[in-house]
């Protein structure tokens, strides 16, 4: 087996609208990330314990950094020593996939990109040649036209889990998952007396309606059909239909992302 | 199992024999989460802890239709980085004691 064929490798053509689109949203986690919950331990920048033994407040915070144990002393002291570790982690993670969609030089060591017009796809309205779109960097002004990627290896897990962040964080505004929050072990954080209230998620209310025993038969993934119904029968006025869209867009595109890792890992010599 | 315990003091000696004993260990446990894809999580097991696809898809199926599963098992310190590695690929993951 030559070492071309070892190296795992996707391949995806994005329109200047989708390259926008995932800009922005990879710079929101970026942004997201980098908020500390708490005021900072005066030893955290020395030893990079961050402090933190609270689930953070903010909902979309709350899904991308969970507690790792249910019982709420291991908790604390588990987040204390590791949630920088794990922000700068899938901070890491966008940011690479940013860097990526950015650039359209090819400067990588391992990913190759190419530029080219191409026929606009899912998220770009209707058909025809993508006539590009401008991306405002900074002080700079970045050109985005249409970008085929071809994502090699580790970048491959980067583009995973940044992708699958994004969609949790849509997924919180679109309420898609909220109900069986409640049944989650992080539940037990809200019932400490001193934890301030305030950034509870807002389907709190109707999670505590729902079966709250998830040892037993899921339960979730009933409730789940109907939410998705309710956004794909939603008007195309409704700005929550386009959240919708980016996030159903995303999924495929995950979904994408898997199956041709998969048929490379069954017929690694048509590769 | 560790051979030098009679280097330790009794104390410390019946910590590590309570971490480690085989008959009791620790578990990862991942939850189900709707957001995250089928095809997904079971690539994320089979990545994390090398697991063949079909014991992957089986722990992800587990995960989706009893809403969680054990998908590991071992020393504390174990579990707490397998549980940092599915939290960093997004998946709802935490540790407990085996009880029974």
């Amino acid at each position: 087996m030559s070492d071309r064929e070892e190296i795992e490798r996707v391949r995806h053509t994005f329109s200047s609208q989708e390259r926008y689109v995932l800009i922005n949203l990879a710079e929101q986690i970026l942004e997201l990330l980098g908020q500390s919950a708490v005021s900072r331990d005066p030893l955290h920048d020395i030893v990079g314990i961050s402090g933190n033994e609270l689930p953070p407040d903010d909902p979309v915070l709350k899904r991308l950094l969970p507690s790792a144990y249910t019982e709420l002393q291991d908790a604390a002291e588990f987040r204390r020593y590791t949630e920088d570790a794990l922000r700068d982690r899938k901070r890491a993670h966008a940011h690479r996939i940013r860097e990526m969609l950015l650039d359209a030089e090819g400067r990588f060591e391992t990913s190759f990109i190419s530029e080219s017009a191409s026929p606009s796809s899912n998220l770009s309205s209707g058909e025809g040649i993508d006539v590009g779109m401008v991306f405002v960097h900074g002080e700079q002004e970045v050109q985005l036209s249409a970008l085929t990627m071809e994502i090699l290896g580790e970048d491959i897990w980067a583009w995973l889990g940044a992708l699958n962040d994004i969609r949790l964080a849509l997924a919180v505004r679109l309420d898609i998952g909220g109900p069986t929050m409640g049944d989650l072990p992080n539940d037990a954080h809200r019932a400490m007396p001193n934890a301030d209230g305030s950034g509870e998620f807002e389907s709190d209310q109707s999670s505590h309606d729902a079966s709250s025993n998830p040892a037993n038969s899921n339960p979730a993934n009933s409730n789940q059909e109907a939410i998705h119904r309710k956004y794909e029968l939603m008007t195309e006025s409704d700005p929550m239909k386009a959240v919708y869209a980016v996030y159903s867009w995303l999924g495929w595109l995950q979904e994408d992302f898997l199956k041709q890792m998969d048929k490379q890992m069954e017929t690694p010599e048509d590769l | 199992m560790i051979t030098a315990h009679s280097t330790l003091s009794p104390d410390v000696e019946e910590l590590i024999e309570s971490d480690i004993r085989p008959d009791r260990p620790w578990l990862c446990i991942v939850w189900d989460d709707p957001v995250n894809l089928m095809n997904y999580v079971t690539k994320v097991f089979m990545m994390v802890f090398g697991y063949p696809r079909h014991k992957a898809t089986e722990l992800m199926l587990k995960v989706h239709t009893e809403g969680k599963a054990v998908v590991s098992s071992g020393t504390r310190e174990e579990m707490e980085r397998d549980v940092a590695k599915l939290h960093e690929y997004g998946l709802w993951a935490t540790i407990q004691r085996d009880d029974e």
